[in-house]
């Protein structure tokens, strides 16, 4: 077995997703004794020796994060669960929250204890209504369960409507306010000025779901599984020319090629059975050759070697009569539909991409992408604008992908 | 005194002011960064990124008119990126907007030795100009969406709230609602909107018809400083006057009580002064 | 402005009844307006502007930023996923079949980019439901079952 069941539930959990029967069927009214009755310093203690990084994409050390919230100057402070995840090939939130809605949750609001908050945000894609009211049913069992009500968080369920830059941290603190969802400069950190000015601790869902296992057992039963560099889990959202796309928890450090044949996960390649390319993070991920695919794991350092992240955990397979050109002119009209429009290297530069592309001029206009995608990664004020060029970056490192060439 | 900084920009230690911005400093030291966006009485909008510098241990460059310098920051304002960043923003702006009247845009071009029509070709920002009230004339082909228009109409000076901008990506635009004509929205026509605008989109409707008519001519026009005598508050205006017609006013930006920024009466009360019937 | 008259702005305050009158309320409060109209039209900028003290031009500005706001025809929204998965499992014949089916029907039909379902591609969302390994016929059925307003 490669696969890991701990986010996910396992296969023989019988209990509804969100019901109190699946609150104790998996530990987590345990895990919320727990750390409520721990001090803010034990529970970041706690998820420091577990070392759980983030899992939205920026692998962040959580238990750092949250003690520079929790030490940052205000009597106000707010947590944010980031459900907005909205980029090419990327679903494994909404499997986590269809699946187990509790868990992140249940971590949502350890976070709120732990920085000293009373108000959270879920802040959800308005694509995702389904996913939306199962997470608000687990809401109202937790405060059934007396996890909730007026001395505890108040937690607010908050419906985006169509833009995927509002799952960036900042974007989204601003569509909370009622603003336009464009990014801020950073610095300042959310840490210090998140919402409304005030220290804001903003997690992906998959990081706070970590924190519910990780209270429901140990820091000791938490790192049993990962890398030296990375413990624990991770989520994978498999998806394109494979028998059996879905979301895999697996350690980190599992090589990629058993992500992609292991029977119990992708089962191996479909379409024509011959591999293409990997794209590997999202639509601003990294395409691999299969040649990387066969040498890599998954971990940061492993994949680091080949320019690559595992970003929020997109696996995206193409078998080989997949021309890559057509992919990253879709990739790049997502990139161009999706920029706030707030810079001009971004809001030109997506633009322009996207017109070279759909022109069929990738591979001939070579030096004015890379100058031109050199000053989006570099001058862009977030991270949208900086990494939307990486895909096609990664095509022009490695021309042996292109199905031309 | 307040405490200072002490930082190297290209080489050479700088002691500035603690909360001077790295652009200020960069001044200071003589190595002026290149602005488009950024204004002296406006919050930073941070939107054109032609000020970016490069400081060392940041994985990306800093946007130089609202990053604050910190002891020890070790800055570059002309670094191989630097350099490609702002030749690139230059570019991009010359391949969707007139630049014609934009004075900053044309040197942040010629600085960065910019191509023009490196990335022309595709779509631009040219639209039909927008004459809908007496006062100020529209010409959104020059916009280069550099905020400034918003936040002078906005909790920056005017608290009027107007315009915002609306839209998204390359279509993000200036906007009152519904591409609604002035005289329909809530403009109270101070033309501090067209007191801060760098490209000229936004223009008195006299000088759009002296331009138009092949009139304009800077060099015949002369400044005359008064006090406006509308009200009390004691702004002073500066007369733009060409031919003996007051063709334009403004405000000084230092000016303490107005930074640049005028009322209606201030700004286009002129007509009512050269008014021929006017005792 | 007399708007504060109109049966518009009537209906508007009744739906936004319970919001507090705060800016922080104003993408729910969008919400709230679209489910009711599914159009955002100046009329209900307005009285949306009104009932929470957002200046107009903000309001819009808001609104105009998001994609499942931007309805300006009214109709029900039928989204096909046409993103490189959807694409690669056969999106092109589900927007066909829709497009088809949608001829008379109060529906409008658009491309969207990815729907987060690429485990079961291809999707589609129309209404209150995704629809998961969709096929021609399951999208113009439901395109058909879509309520005449």
């Amino acid at each position: 077995m490669n696969e890991v069941r701990r986010l996910l539930p396992d296969r023989h959990t019988v209990s509804h997703p969100a019901s109190p029967e699946r609150l104790r069927e998996r530990g987590f009214d345990q895990a919320l004794a727990k750390a409520m009755a721990m001090s803010s310093e034990a529970i970041i203690a706690e998820i420091i020796a577990s070392g759980i990084k983030g899992r939205g994409g920026a692998a962040f050390p959580t238990g750092l994060k949250w003690s520079s919230v929790n030490k940052a100057a205000g009597q106000t402070k707010y947590v944010v669960m980031n459900a907005d995840e909205s980029e090419l090939g990327t679903f494994k939130d909404r499997v986590l929250l269809e699946e187990d809605p509790l868990g992140a949750l249940v971590g949502l609001l350890i976070a709120a204890h732990a920085v000293g908050a009373r108000k959270a945000f879920c802040y959800i894609r308005g694509e995702y209504r389904e996913v939306e009211h199962r997470l608000a049913r687990a809401l109202d069992i937790l405060q059934q369960e007396g996890w909730g009500g007026p001395d505890a968080v108040d937690v607010e369920i908050r419906r985006g409507a169509g833009a995927y830059i509002a799952g960036e941290e900042t974007a989204l603190f601003n569509s909370i306010e009622g603003k336009r969802p464009e990014p801020r400069v950073k610095p300042p950190f959310p840490t210090n000025k998140g919402l409304w000015g005030s220290p804001t601790l903003i997690q992906n869902v998959e990081t706070l779901a970590n924190v519910a296992v990780l209270f429901a057992h140990d820091a000791a039963w938490f790192t049993q599984y990962g890398t030296k560099d990375t413990a624990g889990t991770k989520l994978i959202a498999l998806s394109g020319h494979i028998q059996h796309p879905g979301v895999y928890e697996v350690p980190f450090g599992m090589p990629l090629a058993d992500i992609l044949h292991a029977p119990d996960l992708g089962g191996s390649l479909a379409g024509s059975g011959r591999l293409g390319a990997v794209l590997l993070g999202g639509a601003a991920g990294t395409f691999l050759s299969p040649d990387e695919v066969a040498t890599s794991r998954l971990d940061y350092a492993s994949l680091g070697a080949v320019g690559a992240s595992i970003g929020s955990g997109a696996v995206m397979v193409f078998d080989d009569t997949v021309d890559l050109q057509w992919v990253l002119t879709k990739l790049a009209r997502f990139f161009a539909e999706e920029s706030c429009g707030q810079c001009v290297p971004c809001r030109i530069g997506t633009q322009r991409i996207m017109e070279i592309a759909e022109q069929g001029n990738l591979w001939t206009r070579n030096q004015d992408l890379r100058a031109l995608s050199q000053a989006m990664r570099d001058a862009s004020i977030c991270g949208l604008g900086q990494t939307a060029p990486l895909a096609l970056l990664s095509i022009l490192d490695r021309p042996g992908l292109r199905r031309d060439a | 005194m307040g405490n200072s900084v002490t930082l190297m920009i290209d080489g050479q230690s700088v002691t500035v002011a603690e909360g001077t911005t790295l652009r200020a400093a960069c001044d200071q030291a003589e190595h002026v960064v290149p602005t488009l966006c950024w204004h002296e009485n406006l919050t930073p909008a941070n939107a054109c990124r032609a000020c970016v510098v490069e400081v060392k241990g940041s994985r990306t460059l800093v946007a130089s008119c609202s990053r604050v310098a910190e002891d020890g920051m070790d800055v570059q304002t002309a670094s191989e990126r630097v350099l490609n960043a702002r030749q690139v923003v230059a570019e991009l702006l010359l391949s969707v907007s007139d630049a014609k009247l934009a004075p900053d845009l044309l040197h942040l071009a010629e600085m960065s030795s910019a191509d023009p029509v490196r990335f022309t070709g595709g779509a631009t920002w040219a639209q039909p100009v927008r004459q809908d009230n007496n006062l100020y004339v529209r010409d959104l082909s020059k916009c280069i969406l550099c905020y400034r228009c918003v936040q002078a109409c906005g909790d920056d000076a005017q608290n009027t709230f107007a315009i915002a901008v609306a839209g998204r990506g390359f279509g993000a635009h200036i906007d009152a609602g519904f591409g609604r004509d002035l005289p329909e929205s809530d403009c109270v026509y101070c033309g501090n909107c067209v007191a801060v605008c760098p490209t000229g989109a936004l223009m008195g409707k006299t000088e759009w018809d002296l331009r138009q008519q092949g009139q304009w001519d800077e060099s015949r026009i002369t400044q005359t400083e008064t006090i406006c005598s509308y009200c009390g508050v004691g702004c002073e205006l500066d007369l733009h006057v060409m031919d003996n017609q007051i063709v334009k006013v403004t405000s000084p930006q230092d000016h303490p009580v107005t930074h640049g920024m005028l009322c209606v009466k201030g700004r286009y009360g002129y007509d009512f002064v050269q008014s021929e019937d006017h005792h | 402005m007399d708007t504060q008259d109109s049966a518009v702005y009537t209906d508007v305050v009744a739906l936004l009844q319970g919001l507090p009158r705060d800016r922080a309320q104003l993408l729910p409060a969008l919400w709230r307006v679209v489910e009711h109209y599914q159009a955002l039209t100046p009329e209900v900028i307005d009285a949306v502007s009104q009932s929470l003290g957002v200046p107009y031009a903000e309001v819009y500005g808001v609104a105009s930023f998001y994609t499942l706001f931007d309805n300006v025809t009214g109709q029900t929204p039928v989204h096909i996923c046409t993103d490189v998965l959807c694409a690669l499992q056969g999106a092109q014949g589900l927007q066909e079949a829709a497009e088809a089916a949608a001829v008379g029907m109060p529906v409008s039909v658009r491309e969207s980019a990815c729907l987060g379902q690429c485990d079961y591609a291809p999707a589609a969302w129309i209404g209150a439901h995704i629809i998961r390994r969709a096929t021609p016929e399951a999208v113009a059925a439901a395109v058909k079952a879509v309520r005449h307003e």
